[in-house]
């Protein structure tokens, strides 16, 4: 699975291998969201009420998602998946 | 005479040093002491000693024997103290020299028949050795043929290493292999394009394989959660390098890595049943060994039927999967293990199963479901990241 050689190279040296494993730190490092995404994101976390630990975990779900597609940066599209399988109720 | 020789204890995943101090007096009455808060596995390494040692044709000397595990205040358990105690006894009984390996370390549960056993915790034994020579069971010593800088002699009888001491008779050294070379074969038996059907779940098993996320599944029974599943081992990648050692280390202090075996190849992936206590989740005993979510460690944690276990088990989880490893405390001490695994659960809708299936009629009461549902807490649903439907309604 290439997808997980991506994750390894970017996160090469910190002991990380996947992106689950990333902490809030690397999350804003690696996951840049352009101003949609960041916008699409915000609006579910207002809508769901979600917590601050669901917003970086979807963060790391939609980097996974777009790695999986071979993108380097995430787009809303991504983003949207990853919304799609978050708990709401 | 006095004699020392050097092993080692592992606690949890850490290695200490241990001196086991051989006095064999000519004065005093015949005894065979152990002392060094020795619990019952290594007092009774006197009995296996000396059985072992007359049986590989040497002499038990007929005077007064002290053994001490130094440092005497840490509590010492397992088996791995009857060889440097046998070698211990034969040196100070001047049957074998021991000043050629003063820096050796000796490790191994004997047998009566002086033959050893293979034992746990022998990687990190080989881990903590840097650049001297071990000597161990012959049926773990391949954990440690992956260590740098070591010399491993795979030890089949106390007699061997005597030979070896003594010079009669050296013993070779293990071959060295490296861990890129056993790593990285692909290892698939499952593929997901055996799963019929089910293409938004397959889906999801991908994101979650592929970024090691959490992944409940919901759905009746039949619609495949389990097989889902269980076609994860097949689509994991294999471990890398670093990955492997650190997952081998877990199951080499648990005692599971078979005889012969060297290092663990494939991601795991643990299936621990309902019935599942919090310390075989967690990891317990007054000596704590790796529970669950550690032999999990950088693969998956399946828990089948989740709604099932007890809810302080489900709890339980909470902290590990927030700082992938777990700290275990008990009164004799604290061990820390790592537990970074990625949870993938199964439940029903319901208990009777049918909640929201498009043609089989659900038999729950709204305050069975309510319950059923209560089970998992809000604060373990928002650690999971991917929520998927097998089929019926997921709310």
């Amino acid at each position: 699975m290439g997808v997980r050689k991506i994750q390894e190279a970017r996160l090469a040296g910190s002991g990380m291998y996947t992106n689950s494993q990333m902490r809030n730190r690397e999350v804003r490092k690696y996951c840049k969201l352009d101003e949609q995404t960041e916008k699409l994101l915000k609006l579910a976390v207002e809508k769901w009420d979600l917590s601050a630990r669901a917003y970086f975990r979807l963060i790391k779900v939609a980097r996974t998602i777009a790695d999986l597609a071979g993108k380097e940066d995430i787009d809303p599209s991504n983003m949207a998946e990853a919304l799609q399988y978050r708990q709401t109720n | 005479m006095l004699v020392k020789v050097r092993s080692v204890a592992n606690v949890g995943l850490e290695s200490v040093p241990i001196e086991v101090e051989v006095d064999v007096a000519e004065q005093g009455f015949p005894g065979f002491t152990i002392v060094g808060l020795a619990s019952k596995a290594v007092e009774e390494a006197r009995e296996r000693v000396k059985t072992a040692i007359k049986n590989s044709g040497f002499d038990f000397p007929p005077k007064k024997i002290t053994v001490n595990l130094a440092p005497a205040d840490l509590p010492k358990v397992g088996v791995a103290y009857d060889l440097p105690i046998a070698i211990g006894i034969l040196a100070a009984s001047q049957q074998c020299p021991i000043l050629n390996e003063l820096d050796s370390i000796f490790y191994g549960e004997l047998s009566l028949d002086g033959s050893l056993r293979a034992t746990k915790g022998v990687l990190l034994v080989g881990l903590f050795a840097r650049r001297s020579s071990i000597f161990v069971p012959v049926e773990s010593a391949n954990e440690a043929a992956v260590v740098d800088g070591i010399a491993v002699f795979p030890v089949r009888n106390l007699k061997q290493v005597v030979d070896h001491l003594t010079g009669a008779k050296k013993m070779e050294v293990l071959k060295h292999i490296e861990v890129e070379e056993l790593v990285g074969e692909e290892l698939v038996d499952f593929d997901l394009a055996e799963v019929a059907g089910q293409e938004m779940a397959k889906r999801a098993l991908t994101i979650a394989a592929a970024g090691g996320h959490n992944l409940l599944m919901w759905g009746p029974p039949g619609t495949g959660k389990t097989m889902l599943a269980r076609t994860l081992p097949g689509i994991l990648p294999p471990l890398l390098p670093a990955e492997a050692l650190e997952v081998t280390r877990v199951y080499s202090v648990s005692g599971m890595i078979s005889a012969g075996e060297t290092i663990i190849r494939r991601r795991p992936f643990r299936a621990p049943h309902h019935g599942v206590s919090a310390a075989g989740m967690i990891g317990g005993g007054s000596n704590p060994l790796p529970g669950e979510v550690s032999l999990a460690h950088l693969g998956v944690l399946f828990l089948d039927e989740m709604a099932e276990f007890p809810r302080t088990v489900l709890e339980a989880l909470r902290q590990p999967m927030e700082d992938r490893e777990v700290e275990i405390v008990r009164a004799a001490g604290h061990v820390r293990y790592p537990a970074g695994f990625s949870l993938v659960g199964a439940v029903n809708p319901c208990p009777c199963g049918y909640l929201g299936h498009p043609r089989r009629e659900c038999k729950c009461t709204d305050k069975q479901i309510r319950k059923y549902r209560a089970k998992m807490s809000g604060p373990i649903l928002d650690r999971i990241d991917l929520h998927k439907s097998t089929g019926g309604r997921n709310k």
